[in-house]
């Protein structure tokens, strides 16, 4: 009567570890069918093998929560599973491909960067007056102004230079300079380039590049192109130069060689 | 004192490890032949799933979406995380037939239903209180698959039969005890 117990049991054991081949099985459960008490006992049966691996579930759940997934990796030993592999030949594609796209990436970056560009290529522009419109309604005090902003530009005190221009000569904001000399909103644009203030440089000068009746128009074009490049736009250094260019003036050669030396590539 | 914390430490890290392990190979053989015995599949691709479900059931784990070891067992919700991972690979694979479908959908057998769960619970509970020895024997036996001549030796028995004989008095106890709880319940 023991023995047959313990029989049964193992019996029982090997359905619920799943250890029986399908033949057995199938005559197992048929037994299950047939006999309550089996049926009973393989109940309870299953129901203690659940609750032993409960226990031990127990303790692995709690040695998860403690661990990071790197550390549970490298427990399990984890790796790319290798189904989710590329094909060798499309691994070999993928990898040509970024080689190319790496090539043509170095190959065409620019040859010059803008700051070299810079470098090579601004001068400082050298006060230059134009007969003054409407030169005679000017002031006494006003000209003498003009002569000393002038004096101190030439002497590359730029910041002073733009505080007479500034405090005396020029008013505040666009609407005010129509009626005023070009030279001198030119000439503060020059020393607040100088001075670092770009963005008031570059509404200056891009106020003067607006309209062929200002005498600056051309020296704004080719200023404001080396403003953009030392922010580094160069799309918009070469559109500036391509206006230049179309104006075919004294500007044009330059602006030609400038744009040139902008579109060089590596090619390796 | 430092020291003797460390070591205390630094041992309830390899022991915590040591589940962690022990629980991620049983599963993975289980698994691997559940898999194979129903689905024509490949052991590698099989093993490489098994191993993405755990990391999946770890992330669940980490993220609070499983908040505890499920009535149903841990095993059932990897393996369900398993059984989706290996219907995907199908579809990718386009070579699913409906049949083996049916048949992983075959695949759990332990209940969801609210009677279930509560039977399991009391049986959570029953082997919880059993002795240590018998508790050690069966989860030796029916936890880590060992054969009774490694639980003998593991346990000290003179041979195989006593290790059977302490294996077979403890579950025999044990059925017993659930089967008065059971019948008090009017389960059975």
């Amino acid at each position: 009567m023991e023995n047959n117990n313990k029989k049964r049991q193992e019996t029982i054991d090997r359905y619920l570890m799943d250890e029986m081949t399908p033949a057995e099985k199938n005559t197992f459960e048929a037994q299950l069918t047939a006999d309550p008490e089996l049926r009973q006992q393989t109940e309870l049966s299953r129901h203690i093998i659940h609750a032993l691996q409960h226990d031990e579930e127990q303790a692995a759940f709690r040695a998860m929560q403690s661990l990071s997934e790197k550390e549970l990796k490298n427990l399990i030993g984890a790796s790319q599973p290798e189904y989710r592999k590329q094909p060798f030949g499309i691994r070999l594609a993928v990898a040509a491909a970024a080689v190319i796209l790496l090539l043509l990436y170095i190959g065409t970056r620019p040859q010059h960067s803008t700051e070299e560009l810079f470098a090579g290529y601004y001068t400082i522009q050298p006060y230059e007056s134009f007969p003054i419109r409407g030169g005679n309604e000017l002031t006494i005090e006003k000209r003498q102004k003009i002569k000393e902003a002038k004096e101190l530009y030439e002497q590359e005190e730029y910041q002073q230079a733009l505080h007479i221009y500034n405090n005396s000569l020029l008013p505040t904001g666009k609407p005010g300079w129509t009626n005023e000399p070009e030279e001198l909103i030119f000439y503060a644009a020059i020393c607040e380039f100088e001075t670092g203030n770009l963005a008031g440089s570059t509404q200056k000068l891009t106020w003067l590049a607006a309209s062929a009746e200002f005498d600056f128009q051309e020296e704004a074009l080719w200023n404001l192109a080396f403003i953009y490049l030392k922010e580094n736009k160069r799309n918009k250094a070469r559109n500036t130069l391509k206006q230049l260019i179309a104006i075919d003036g004294d500007y044009t050669e330059k602006a030609k060689q400038l744009l040139d030396e902008l579109n060089k590539k590596r090619w390796f | 004192m430092i020291h003797s914390l460390q070591n205390l430490f630094g041992s309830s890290r390899k022991n915590s490890d040591n589940e962690i392990t022990r629980l991620y190979n049983l599963y993975k053989d289980s698994f691997i032949a559940y898999m194979l015995k129903r689905n024509s599949i490949d052991e590698e691709t099989v093993a490489d799933i098994y191993q993405e479900s755990f990391i999946v059931l770890f992330q669940d784990i980490q993220s609070g979406k499983l908040k505890g070891v499920p009535p149903s067992t841990l095993k059932t919700y990897l393996f369900r995380i398993g059984i989706n991972k290996t219907l995907k690979y199908f579809e990718q694979q386009r070579k699913l037939p409906q049949t083996d479908i049916d048949r992983i959908n075959e695949l759990m057998d332990s209940d969801d239903s609210a009677e279930w769960m509560e039977k399991q619970e009391i049986a959570n509970r029953v082997v919880n209180e059993m002795e240590e020895l018998c508790k050690k024997v069966l989860k030796l036996y029916y936890w880590e698959r060992k054969s009774m001549r490694e639980i003998a030796i593991l346990m000290d028995y003179k041979n195989e039969q006593g290790a059977k004989n302490r294996k077979s008095s403890c579950m025999k106890t044990l059925t017993e005890r659930l089967k008065d709880i059971f019948r008090k319940e009017g389960w059975i």
